[in-house]
């Protein structure tokens, strides 16, 4: 009675530790060497491909910073360029470990397909931009005005609920490319379009292709809440612990004040507990995860605290000027908050 | 040799046995809340044994959600140390307690925090308190992150306990309230494998987030806190969801 029993157990234990296997992202990473990341295919600021041939932007550091936790090295990462189309299917066929492409968490997205949002890496929103001589400088000014819109998008029903709410009126008007609507945005003949409506993310991007950006400004009013965040594919717990936990190792170090330049300063010198479990010299917790005490060290020496990598990619350091708005700390104005490494 | 590997088979059938929490439940008829024994604001036994607080009511959401009645919920008050062995063995569907997220607690017992339901911030740095479920169970997490979700984007385009039934005109509130379904044509309960008023029995039931955090924590309760970071982030406060879109 006990073999047959025994065997059974053995065979089913086999058979469901390889259905486990199967879904071990961390290994087949390992085994390859290098982290595939799906990244926008190139906008300023998130993903772009330099003239050198190297890969730069927010997106691109959060993938460098998981490449250096899992593999010690930010540089083991293949880019994996991707359209709005193709993204999902190249995340659950297994062509790319993680997606890093600016996009937006929505419950279909979480429910209707089988993908995991890890947190939000940037909170975007919809927001116009206008003409600084308009004298425009709210929303609240823009009842009755042309606002042009890119076609397909969901941005022209945000901007009808916004102003239903709000008892105002608008003039849409929908291009199909964005060359067109910044065509039409720049003409002098007339008023086209008095303002700029999209996630203000984009807004920014485009302002530098206009032929005087410093003539537009962008509005401070979001009318929709856009949260962008990298997402993994379901069933696989331990890569997405490493997914949430290198963003949030990122943030925590910002939270710290531990720099890039200075994570090797630190982990010598600082005798604060806080900073020595992230830094892996207290607590094993990396560890838990399938990876060593010493990642997050790793992932944040790659290319700095949050903070570095928001201002060098979106802020003050690059060419878009982003404010950071809801992305700064909880204490310094913003949102964001996360758990703490201990 | 042999015996080890019944065990690992043992310990992996086990854990199999509970990945797929929201049939269980299901078929049961009610879902079981692991919370605190005694913690003011979050779970505690009123005169009459009602359990209240925001973390009970939490509960009773997810049994809204779930059966379309808020009282199908077992509480079972848990110390700090039995509550992860409690998750973990099966005897709970979910934590509610406020012993607060960690890196050790997500990644170390086979756990994981699905989000942040309220920053206490008695303490500084504020601690962050919210459900945990077992790792390996998707379906599951995603009745807890999208019931949380719905009770905060309620609060934010103004659909309360009162107004749940309301008609509208606005996409977003239609899409919460399960008269409109998502871009492919199935509506938002169905993809979670609940009723298509699923966020709508949650509001009717508890409120939307604000009114959970006045009447438990708040203005209704006898600890009086302002909402402080616990506003929404439109207002100035740290709680966030994702949109049901």
């Amino acid at each position: 009675m006990r073999k047959p029993l025994s065997f059974v157990i053995l065979v089913l234990s086999f058979w469901m530790m390889s259905s486990l296997a199967f879904a071990s992202t961390l290994s087949d990473v390992k085994a390859r060497g290098k982290l595939l990341c799906g990244v926008n295919a190139g906008l300023l600021g998130f993903a772009l491909k330099g003239d050198d041939g190297k890969w730069a932007g927010f997106d691109v550091d959060y993938c460098r910073a998981v490449a250096a936790a899992v593999l010690s090295d930010p540089d083991k990462v293949d880019y994996v360029p991707l359209t709005t189309a193709d993204r999902f299917d190249s995340l659950k066929s297994g062509a790319v470990d993680i997606l890093a492409r600016n996009t937006t968490w929505t419950m279909e997205r979480e429910t209707k397909t089988p993908f995991r949002f890890v947190g939000v890496s940037y909170h975007d929103g919809q927001g116009f931009m206008v003409n600084k001589a308009s004298g425009v400088n709210s929303v609240f000014n823009l009842s009755q005005a042309a606002i042009c819109f890119l076609s397909g998008t969901t941005t022209q029903a945000n901007v009808e609920d916004f102003f239903r709410e709000k008892e105002m009126t608008f003039t849409p008007v929908t291009y199909g490319t964005i060359d067109e609507l910044v065509a039409a945005f720049q003409s002098k003949d007339g008023t086209k379009c008095d303002a700029y409506s999209a996630d203000q993310s984009q807004l920014y991007a485009v302002r530098l292709k206009l032929a005087k950006p410093g003539d537009y400004t962008i509005l401070p009013e979001v009318i929709s809440k856009e949260p962008l965040g990298p997402a993994v594919r379901q069933d696989d717990e331990q890569w997405f612990n490493i997914a949430r936990w290198t963003l949030f190792a990122l943030i925590n170090a910002e939270e710290l004040e531990v720099r890039g330049p200075g994570v090797e300063d630190a982990k010598a010198k600082s005798r604060k507990p806080d900073v020595r479990r992230l830094l892996g010299l207290e607590g094993t917790f990396g560890v838990d995860m399938g990876l060593d005490a010493d990642w997050a060290a790793r992932a944040i020496k790659a290319g700095g605290n949050y903070g570095e990598i928001f201002e060098r990619n979106l802020g003050k350091g690059s060419k878009l000027g982003i404010d950071r708005g809801l992305n700064a700390l909880w204490n310094q104005g913003g949102i964001l908050y996360v758990p703490p490494v201990r | 040799m042999i015996r080890s590997f019944i065990f690992a088979g043992l310990v992996i059938f086990s854990t199999a046995a509970h990945a797929d929490t929201l049939d269980e439940v299901t078929g049961r008829g009610f879902i079981q809340c692991g919370v605190d024994e005694n913690a003011l604001g979050f779970a505690q036994q009123n005169d009459k044994k009602e359990w209240i607080g925001i973390n009970t009511d939490f509960c009773r959401a997810l049994a809204a959600a779930l059966f379309g009645d808020s009282a199908r919920v077992k509480f079972l008050p848990l110390t700090v140390d039995e509550s992860a062995s409690t998750l973990s063995s099966g005897d709970i569907d979910v934590l509610l307690h406020t012993a607060p997220w960690t890196m050790s607690r997500d990644t170390s017992l086979g756990l994981k925090f699905v989000d942040v339901l309220v920053f206490d911030d008695s303490i500084k740095p504020p601690h962050l308190i919210g459900p945990v479920v077992r790792q390996g169970d998707d379906a599951w997490f995603n009745v807890m992150r999208w019931v949380r979700a719905a009770l905060i984007n309620s609060e934010m385009l103004g659909i309360t306990k009162a107004s749940a039934e309301m008609a509208t005109d606005v996409s977003e509130v239609k899409k919460v309230l399960g008269q409109q379904t998502g871009d492919d044509g199935n509506s938002f309960g169905q993809a979670l494998g609940l009723s298509d008023a699923w966020a709508q029995n949650v509001i009717k039931s508890v409120g939307n987030y604000g009114e959970i955090y006045e009447r438990n924590l708040g203005e209704g309760s006898a600890l009086k806190k302002p909402r402080g970071v616990n506003k929404l982030a439109a207002d100035g406060g740290l709680i966030f969801a994702a949109p049901i879109q």
